[in-house]
């Protein structure tokens, strides 16, 4: 009898693995990518076991739904297998049993999770199936078990095994339709992730295309890097990401979720049919799917890859740690730089940093004129300075100039020594990379990492996130290394070190809004925390802030791209800074600025947080 | 049908950095429209102007080095054998930027040329059919005898930049005999500086005037009147430059 | 031949007659004085010359019968060139052409036929010169214009200057490389003037005395230019439109905000948050992320002027705001702003343009 369970759960584990195999050679069409992907096999259980967790914790009944389910499943598996193999006493038999038990308490949370109602973020479909096929699985073998534990005749055994085989060949079967398929991709994804700086730290930036290589970017499934592709198929749809997504919040045509569904779904010329949410308003995309086959304006709405903002609130989200931002890019690149299919107002945006190296196509020589009253030094090629303050593109703004002066009189009632790099400042390059423009990104940051590197100073400081993003963890890979600090970070320090005292101003209650770039992409949240809290009285918070916080809307190339949406992002933020009864909301972000102040009607006053640190600050 | 396309030094106004002009860019798209291969046609050494031009959809792009006068260069390139259009922008970027080039090759090939050229369409018969844009959004169907020179009209539809065309442009030198020389330009040459337009021409009135919380009535009475002598309204030419 | 031309008084007179009438609007001064025989104002003063040391050409448009401002600008540049020896002799083309050119400072006026082609032009222009053997040929740098100076110069070989931007008769000064740089050199042969670059003539009348056309050469063509088809505001290009009217989110009433614009023959526009409501077509959108105008008059009704949307106003002359708000952005641009509800004043404006038929 043990050998017939054993024969039944083998050749289920059998068939899974037959099913991976035949799932790995679709994946390994794609591009190799760096690193083997076998050598990362070892890291599987602690990405898992510790990573994964991290993120599924974060919803503790899911959390339990997913230990239970997918703990009892394997452990009974990996007990009853060798038991039924070998001969094993009852004890064996009654622990895997016990385990089958745990998985069937698993199976019957996952089937509470859509019943009596299911969360509009979840999939239907195949999913509604899953309990019942986790369920026999677990409780047939689970039976069998016990069977043998309590040395019952042939006859239950039997049973019970049909109704485990029948639960396993379900469980088969639903990797095939998408909702198991997570447990085989999971293990390839996880062995081969395309960022594993993530598990050790913080890993957010792109990484530089080579430019002769014959395809740029993606076109076809078939371009994506091969663990790309695993990750894909490791997708649970559990819709986390599309919760998070302002994009999708907005109406715009983007779901993430919908979007890493439909590159699974590309892969294949026939793929199972998706029932979650799709990208709202947008038209079915029914191209056939293959490896070969295009992707953009075939299978993917053009909008959804337009209408990412870049603010990595999936990939923060993402259970399965996908890279939503890597796989847009990656898609952007190819319509980019392959086909030059981007929005007018993006391809404007493009045309002047290609040919003005400033993608409002303004004169370089004028960036500094916000500052003209102050004098800011320019600092000369040979020179030498303590801080190189970078102005970045918000410079162009005269609102933005307000934040520039309060950051520069700061700076000066401190007594730091700086200058800017006047007329030879470039843009760094974020639009355009974001764009999926690599070709000018690349020579954008090569003007300007010569440009700094023919100049001496301490450290570089922006009041912009996006520059500074690219500055200190995108211009390493290109050869430009320099200490590269957030205007909220430097002023912290000079607070903290006493060369600004703060006096707490009185006033409304004030709402601090995480820029992306300096939030998800770079850890710093805490800093203008601290400024404020020193600043202002009664700080408030949003109910998403720091890691979780909503993007503005003006990251990625949003507004140069101009997606059609419902309601626009910023007024979404907005809302959320009103629901949390603030007065101000501070900023720390050009791109933040100009969105929220583009808000129409009364409503909460947006102030850089330069500016009410220099509103507070008291003479020394 | 085989087109060329007349590429200028190209220097962007604002940065003084290398780009195609947006004529030409014009003129590779209307080239483009009227199907077949396009070449561009360059006369100087090559730069970066050139090889971007090559993004907007020229597979090739001729570099003639040659001293001496550019006209006599090019009329001696383009005759043998001739192309059935030449197309060029309204006028240079970067040089004298007089727009006579294509002018002065139409006299010296004895061909036919239209300027402000927004779209191409048939040929029958060895006549083009062309679409002029005129201000104000007029337009004018006009028809040409080929071979000849057309000048784009600057807001005539441009193709999009690709950078992997721009990668895979073939720039070729072509080293070709000297033209005589042409007279040197006299003058004193020296950086541009923004002048003023003539004022006085502005409307009526004075600047900002401010109605507060007139009747509906007495306001639309002012705004009448205002838009009346701004020549705003009235003829079907109220967009008459006369004020 | 040389000197002035010889008059041809019949050509002349038949030119003088209003077309269907038989009043004459010619009298002893040349074309200008529009004057009935007996009512009207005794003639002013005008300055007759008749041997010049030199002559200076202007090539006027006149689409509407006399030169508008930029054709005014263009005699004032001849006038300038010619100095008190030279003569201007202005070559005019159009409809009715003729009127007011003596008062913009042309000496002489030589009617061509509006409907030459752009082929014969520079054949027809040489011919119509060669009696006045002219200094120097100033053009208006309009389409119609600029093509002909271009033709001009690369037919007679002679020189060009196009786009001056400073004029006197000694030198002209005008942009190149990619208008980073200027040239100022001795005015060229011929030369072309963009518009409010050079003043119009100030000075006293002169004769604007009519000479005989040349004939037309008959060429071979190899064009053939059709008629202008003029665009109706509602579908012209929102970035050529000379006047647009736009819609903010203070309009809500778009029914009277369309048929205005009917009435008023302007182009609509509208902001940003407008076009995302889906209120109007995101074609119409003003703004950095919408068109950049180059209309001559732009009328905005409930538009905050965000700086987002003052960016799309670059090159407007004219603006002209209904706002609630007297603080509006809108309003520190606007010549004329008019502080009410828009729901108030499109129906009182349609209404007064009703009335006035
Ligand atoms: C990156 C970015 C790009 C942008 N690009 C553009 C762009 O290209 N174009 C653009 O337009 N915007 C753009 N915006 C948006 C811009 O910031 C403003 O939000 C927008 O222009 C405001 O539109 P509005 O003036 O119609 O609305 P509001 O700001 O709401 O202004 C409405 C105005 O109407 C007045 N008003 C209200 N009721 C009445 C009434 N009954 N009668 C008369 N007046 C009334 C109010 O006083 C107010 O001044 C952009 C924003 C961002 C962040
Ligand atoms: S990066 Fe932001 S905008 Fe883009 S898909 Fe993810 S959540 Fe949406
Ligand atoms: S991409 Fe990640 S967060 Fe989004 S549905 Fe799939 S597993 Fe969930």
């Amino acid at each position: 009898m043990g050998a017939l369970i054993a024969a039944e759960i083998g050749g289920i584990a059998l068939a899974a693995l037959a099913g991976w195999l035949v799932l790995l050679a679709r994946w390994l069409k794609g591009r190799p990518a760096a690193g083997s992907w076998l050598a990362g096999l070892r890291h599987v259980p602690r990405r898992y076991l510790v990573d994964v967790h991290h993120v599924v914790a974060r919803r503790p009944a899911a959390a339990r739904m997913h230990a239970l389910a997918a703990g009892g499943v394997l452990s009974g598996a990996v007990m009853a297998l060798p038991a039924g193999l070998l001969g094993a006493g009852r004890i064996v038999w009654a622990l895997a049993a016990l385990a089958f038990g745990i998985g069937g308490i698993g199976a019957l949370l996952v089937w509470r999770r859509r019943v009596p109602r299911s969360p509009p973020g979840l999939s239907g479909g195949a999913f509604l199936w899953l309990p019942a096929a986790l369920a026999a699985w677990c409780v047939g073998n689970g039976l069998a078990a016990l069977f043998m534990a309590v040395g019952a005749p042939a006859l239950p055994v039997v049973l019970a095994v049909l109704l485990g085989g029948a639960g396993g060949v379900g469980l088969l079967r639903l990797v095939a339709l998408g909702p198991m398929r997570h447990a085989l991709a999971g293990v390839a994804w996880l062995a081969g992730h395309t960022r594993p700086g993530r598990f050790t730290g913080r890993d957010t930036a792109l990484r530089p295309l080579d430019l002769v290589a014959p395809r740029l970017g993606v076109l076809v499934p078939a371009d994506f890097l091969a663990p790309e592709l695993a990750g894909f198929d490791a997708c649970i749809q559990c819709g986390r990401c599309e919760e998070a997504c302002p994009a999708f919040a907005a109406g715009q045509r983007l779901n993430p979720k919908a979007l890493i569904q439909t590159l699974s779904a590309a892969m294949r010329v026939a793929p199972a049919a998706y029932a979650g949410r799709p990208a709202p308003g947008a038209p079915v995309m029914d191209g056939k799917g293959g490896m070969a086959r295009p992707i953009v304006g075939n299978v993917l709405h053009r909008d959804s890859l337009w209408a990412c903002t870049t603010c990595r609130a999936c990939v923060e989200e993402c259970p399965m740690l996908i890279e939503h931002v890597d796989a847009v890019v990656a898609l952007r690149r190819g319509q980019t730089l392959m086909l030059g299919a981007v929005r007018d107002g993006a391809a404007q945006a493009l045309q002047a940093s290609r040919e003005r190296a400033e993608p409002g196509g303004r004169d370089l020589a004028a960036r500094g004129d916000v500052l003209a009253t102050l004098d800011v030094p320019v600092l000369p090629p040979g020179g030498e300075t303590g801080i190189l303050l970078w102005l970045g593109e918000g410079a162009f703004d005269a609102r933005y100039g307000r934040t520039l002066r309060a950051l520069v009189t700061l700076m000066r009632q401190a007594g730091l020594r700086f200058a800017t790099l006047g007329a030879d400042e470039v843009d760094c390059g974020d639009l355009a990379r974001r764009l999926g423009d690599e070709a000018t990104f690349q020579a954008l940051a090569a003007e300007a990492i010569g440009a700094l590197k023919a100049r001496r100073f301490a450290k570089i400081v922006t009041a912009d996130p996006h520059a500074l993003h690219v500055l200190r963890n995108e211009y390493p890979a290109l050869g430009g290394q320099w200490t590269v600090q957030h205007h909220t970070g430097l002023l912290d320090e000079l607070v903290r070190d006493g060369r600004l005292r703060l006096e707490r101003r009185q006033g409304g209650s004030v709402a601090y809004h995480d820029p992306c770039y300096l939030g998800r992409y770079n850890g710093e949240i805490d800093a203008p925390r601290r400024l404020l809290d020193a600043a202002c009285g009664g700080r408030v918070e949003m109910a998403r802030h720091g890691m979780k916080a909503m993007c503005c809307g003006g990251g990625g190339g949003g507004p140069a791209s101009d997606i059609d949406a419902v309601t626009r992002i910023p007024d979404l933020r907005m809302e959320q800074a009103r629901a949390a009864g603030a007065g101000v909301v501070a900023v720390a972000c050009p791109g933040c600025t100009a969105m929220l102040e583009g808000v129409t009607g009364p409503r909460p006053e947006v102030r850089d947080v330069a500016e009410l640190v220099l509103a507070a600050v008291v003479a020394s | 049908m085989r087109g060329v396309v007349l590429l200028s030094g190209g220097i962007d106004p604002v940065s003084g950095r290398p780009a195609v002009p947006r004529g030409e860019v014009a003129a590779i798209g209307l080239a483009l429209s009227a199907g077949g291969a396009v070449g561009g046609l360059h006369v100087g050494e090559g730069s970066v102007a050139q090889r971007q031009a090559g993004g907007y959809g020229l597979e090739r792009v001729d570099c003639l080095r040659g001293g001496g006068d550019a006209v006599a260069i090019l009329a001696a390139h383009l005759s043998a054998p001739p192309p059935d259009l030449v197309l060029a922008g309204s006028r240079a970027c970067g040089g004298e930027d007089s727009g006579m080039l294509p002018y002065l090759l139409a006299e010296r090939l004895g061909w036919p040329l239209l300027a402000g050229v927004m779209a191409i369409g048939a040929v029958a018969d060895g006549w083009l059919s062309v679409t002029i844009g005129l201000p104000l959004g007029a337009r004018q169907e006009a028809r040409i005898r080929l071979p000849c020179i057309l000048c784009a009209h600057d807001a005539a539809p441009a193709p999009p930049f690709v950078f992997d065309r721009a990668r895979r442009v073939v720039v070729r030198t072509v080293d070709v005999s000297d033209a005589p020389p042409v007279p040197v330009v006299e003058g004193v040459e020296r950086p541009y500086r923004a002048r003023p337009r003539l004022i006085g021409s502005a409307g009526p009135g004075g600047g900002g005037t401010v109605l507060e919380n007139p009747e509906p009535a007495e306001a639309a009475r002012v705004l009448l009147a205002h838009l009346r002598a701004l020549g705003m309204l009235g003829s079907s030419e109220g967009a008459s430059i006369d004020a | 031949m040389t000197g002035r031309p010889r008059r041809d008084p019949r050509a002349e007179r038949a030119r003088c007659l209003v077309p269907g009438g038989v009043r004459p609007r010619l009298v002893r001064a040349g074309w200008d004085g529009v004057l009935t025989a007996e009512a009207g104002p005794r003639p002013p003063a005008v300055v007759c010359i008749e041997e010049p040391a030199f002559w200076v050409a202007a090539i006027v448009e006149t689409p509407e019968g006399r030169p508008d401002r930029w054709g005014r600008q263009v005699l004032g540049a001849a006038r300038v060139l010619a100095g008190a020896e030279g003569g201007v002799v202005a070559l005019v083309t159009g409809v009715e052409a003729g009127h007011g050119v003596g008062e913009g400072g042309a000496d002489r006026v030589v009617v061509l036929d509006i409907a030459i082609g752009p082929e014969a032009m520079p054949g027809v222009m040489l011919a119509a010169l060669a009696p006045f053997a002219p200094r120097h040929v100033v053009m208006a740098e309009t389409p119609a214009g600029g093509d002909w100076a271009r033709r001009l110069a690369a037919r007679s070989g002679w020189s060009i200057q196009a786009g001056i931007e400073m004029l006197n008769a000694r030198q002209a000064l005008r942009p190149v490389g990619a208008m980073r740089r200027e040239r100022a050199a001795a005015p060229a042969r011929v030369l072309t003037v963009p518009i409010d670059r050079v003043a119009p003539y100030g000075g006293m009348r002169r004769e604007g005395r009519g000479c005989v056309p040349p004939d037309v050469p008959v060429l071979e063509a190899r064009v053939q230019v059709g008629p202008v088809v003029l665009a109706q505001a509602a579908e012209m290009p929102l970035a050529e439109a000379p006047f647009v009217m736009a819609a903010g989110q203070g309009v809500r009433d778009f029914d009277s905000f369309h048929a205005l614009s009917r009435f008023l023959g302007a182009t609509e526009g509208a902001s940003r948050v407008v076009c995302d409501a889906g209120l109007m077509p995101r074609g119409a959108q003003v703004g950095a992320s919408g068109t950049v105008l180059d209309a001559r008059c732009y009328l905005a009704f409930g538009i905050a002027g965000a700086p987002q949307h003052l960016q799309g106003l670059g090159k407007v002359e004219h603006v002209v705001a209904v706002n609630t708000d007297l603080h509006a952005a809108i309003v520190a641009r606007a010549g004329l702003a008019i502080i009410a509800d828009a729901q108030a004043v499109m129906p009182a404006l349609l209404d007064l343009l009703r009335e006035e038929g």
